[in-house]
């Protein structure tokens, strides 16, 4: 078990640098970021307590705003992903998901359809660059801007995120 | 009562979600000045419309006294036009420096340690920020936000309030500040030891500042503290004006605002 909370916090400092420093910089087209950190929520041990999952998900995000100077926006978007990552698990993988976190992610990646897969991972995307858009223009007139761009990161993102998951994946015990 | 718990111990995972959610949104308002201005002009506006329909009710019930501050102001300016002497008709003389437009106030608050007040002039009768907002008898605040129709002024009962004030007579200035507790009195800080002080001296604005002309009366001095350790007074100012029953205030434009900022911040550079 402490096996399992060491590799947690391996990955917390790990993909905070890498999106920090790398990523954050990324400034494709001048504007789009690719948002790799969310892959610390994708792949975040389902056996763990839900409560541990939430306030870890969330210092996760507070953290990675001081890096891009954007104090509670990520913070309050990686809290929301954490808390439905569950539901969203249980309606794209159906019999598939187990609550209980034996399977580990090669099975999901092995036996679930490829269809299952990027639903899986866009949905949660989308629903984190979406707050995090929102939160970021605060107002309803920008309501264009943000859907565009939530549209266009989350492409990038999906692109990097499943990528990385992959490598991780054909890496892990 | 048990169930209560029970039901809170079942859900604590949403619990625990919609704690760290408000949190952090929190956060993002807190820390950012285009979020909270964003926040509280929004707030503003749909606060606003009940504060004025409350108002209107309340004002009727006030109309015999405030029909009595005003006989009271118009005496005092009529005493003034016939019985000074100094006051001369003539176009460069008078001062034009600072225009005056009325409002009301809608919300009053004394009971925090950062009050704030709202009137019902915004921007599209030419209140901007940073106007000064004074009533008949002393200073109210500064205003901080404007929307279309309504103003937050940050009263002077604020902690966060600085206003710039002098001893009528001796011309000795200092910031004048709330400590938070008293909304009658405030403290006169920065006024240097060598200056003349006694209890009931009269204390006006400085006019260091673009936002208030000078010589407004603010209040008198009630108590004087000196400490030998230190180099400046301790004064508190009892407010001339009741600053939680005041009604109508007016907006103090200076025309020349902006060429003095330009001037100060060209001495920054």
């Amino acid at each position: 078990m402490s096996n399992l909370y060491f590799i947690i916090a391996f990955r917390f400092v790990l993909i905070l640098i890498v999106q920090g420093l790398i990523f954050n910089k990324f400034d494709l087209f001048g504007l789009y970021d690719p948002h790799i950190s969310i892959i610390f929520v994708l792949i975040f041990p389902i056996k763990t307590n839900r409560i541990f999952f939430l306030i870890i998900s969330f210092f996760f995000g507070l953290i990675l705003d001081y890096f891009s100077n954007s104090i509670g926006i990520n913070a309050a978007a990686f809290v929301t992903i954490a808390f439905v990552k569950p539901y969203i698990m249980n309606s794209v993988f159906r019999n598939f998901y187990d609550p209980d976190g034996i399977k580990i992610l090669k099975d999901y990646i092995q036996d679930s359809t490829i269809y299952q897969k990027v639903l899986f991972v866009l949905i949660i995307i989308l629903i984190h660059h979406f707050i995090m858009f929102s939160l970021e223009s605060f107002t309803i007139d920008q309501i264009k801007v943000v859907i565009k761009k939530t549209f266009y990161t989350s492409l990038l993102s999906l692109f990097f995120c499943s990528s990385l998951i992959y490598l991780l994946a054909q890496n892990e015990r | 009562m048990q169930r209560i718990i029970d039901s809170i111990l079942s859900n604590k995972d949403v619990l625990v979600f919609l704690i760290l959610l408000l949190f952090s949104i929190y956060l993002v308002i807190d820390s950012n000045h285009y979020h909270q201005s964003k926040f509280n002009s929004f707030s503003n506006n749909f606060t606003s419309i009940i504060f004025k329909k409350y108002s209107s009710l309340e004002n009727y019930f006030n109309l015999n006294h405030e029909n009595e501050e005003l006989i009271k102001e118009n005496l005092d300016l009529k005493n003034r036009l016939y019985s000074n002497k100094e006051i001369i008709y003539d176009t460069i003389l008078i001062n034009t420096s600072h225009i005056f437009s009325s409002a009301k106030i809608i919300s009053n608050n004394f009971s925090y340690s950062k009050n704030y007040l709202i009137i019902d002039k915004g921007y599209k009768h030419g209140i901007n920020k940073e106007m000064g907002v004074i009533s008949s008898y002393g200073i109210i605040g500064i205003i901080v936000d404007v929307s279309e129709n309504y103003s937050r002024v940050m009263s002077v009962l604020n902690i966060n309030s600085k206003i710039n004030a002098k001893i009528k007579n001796s011309f000795h200035f200092g910031s004048l500040e709330w400590n938070g507790e008293d909304p009658s009195k405030l403290n006169l800080n920065d006024v240097p030891k060598i200056a003349k002080i006694t209890i009931g001296d009269s204390i006006v604005s400085g006019g260091m500042s673009a936002i208030f002309p000078e010589n407004l009366p603010i209040g008198i001095v009630s108590k004087i503290d000196l400490k030998n350790s230190e180099n400046y007074y301790g004064i508190e100012v009892l407010l001339n004006n009741d600053m939680t029953s005041t009604k109508n205030v007016y907006v103090i434009n200076n025309i020349y605002k902006e060429e003095i900022n330009n001037l100060k911040n060209l001495i920054n550079e």
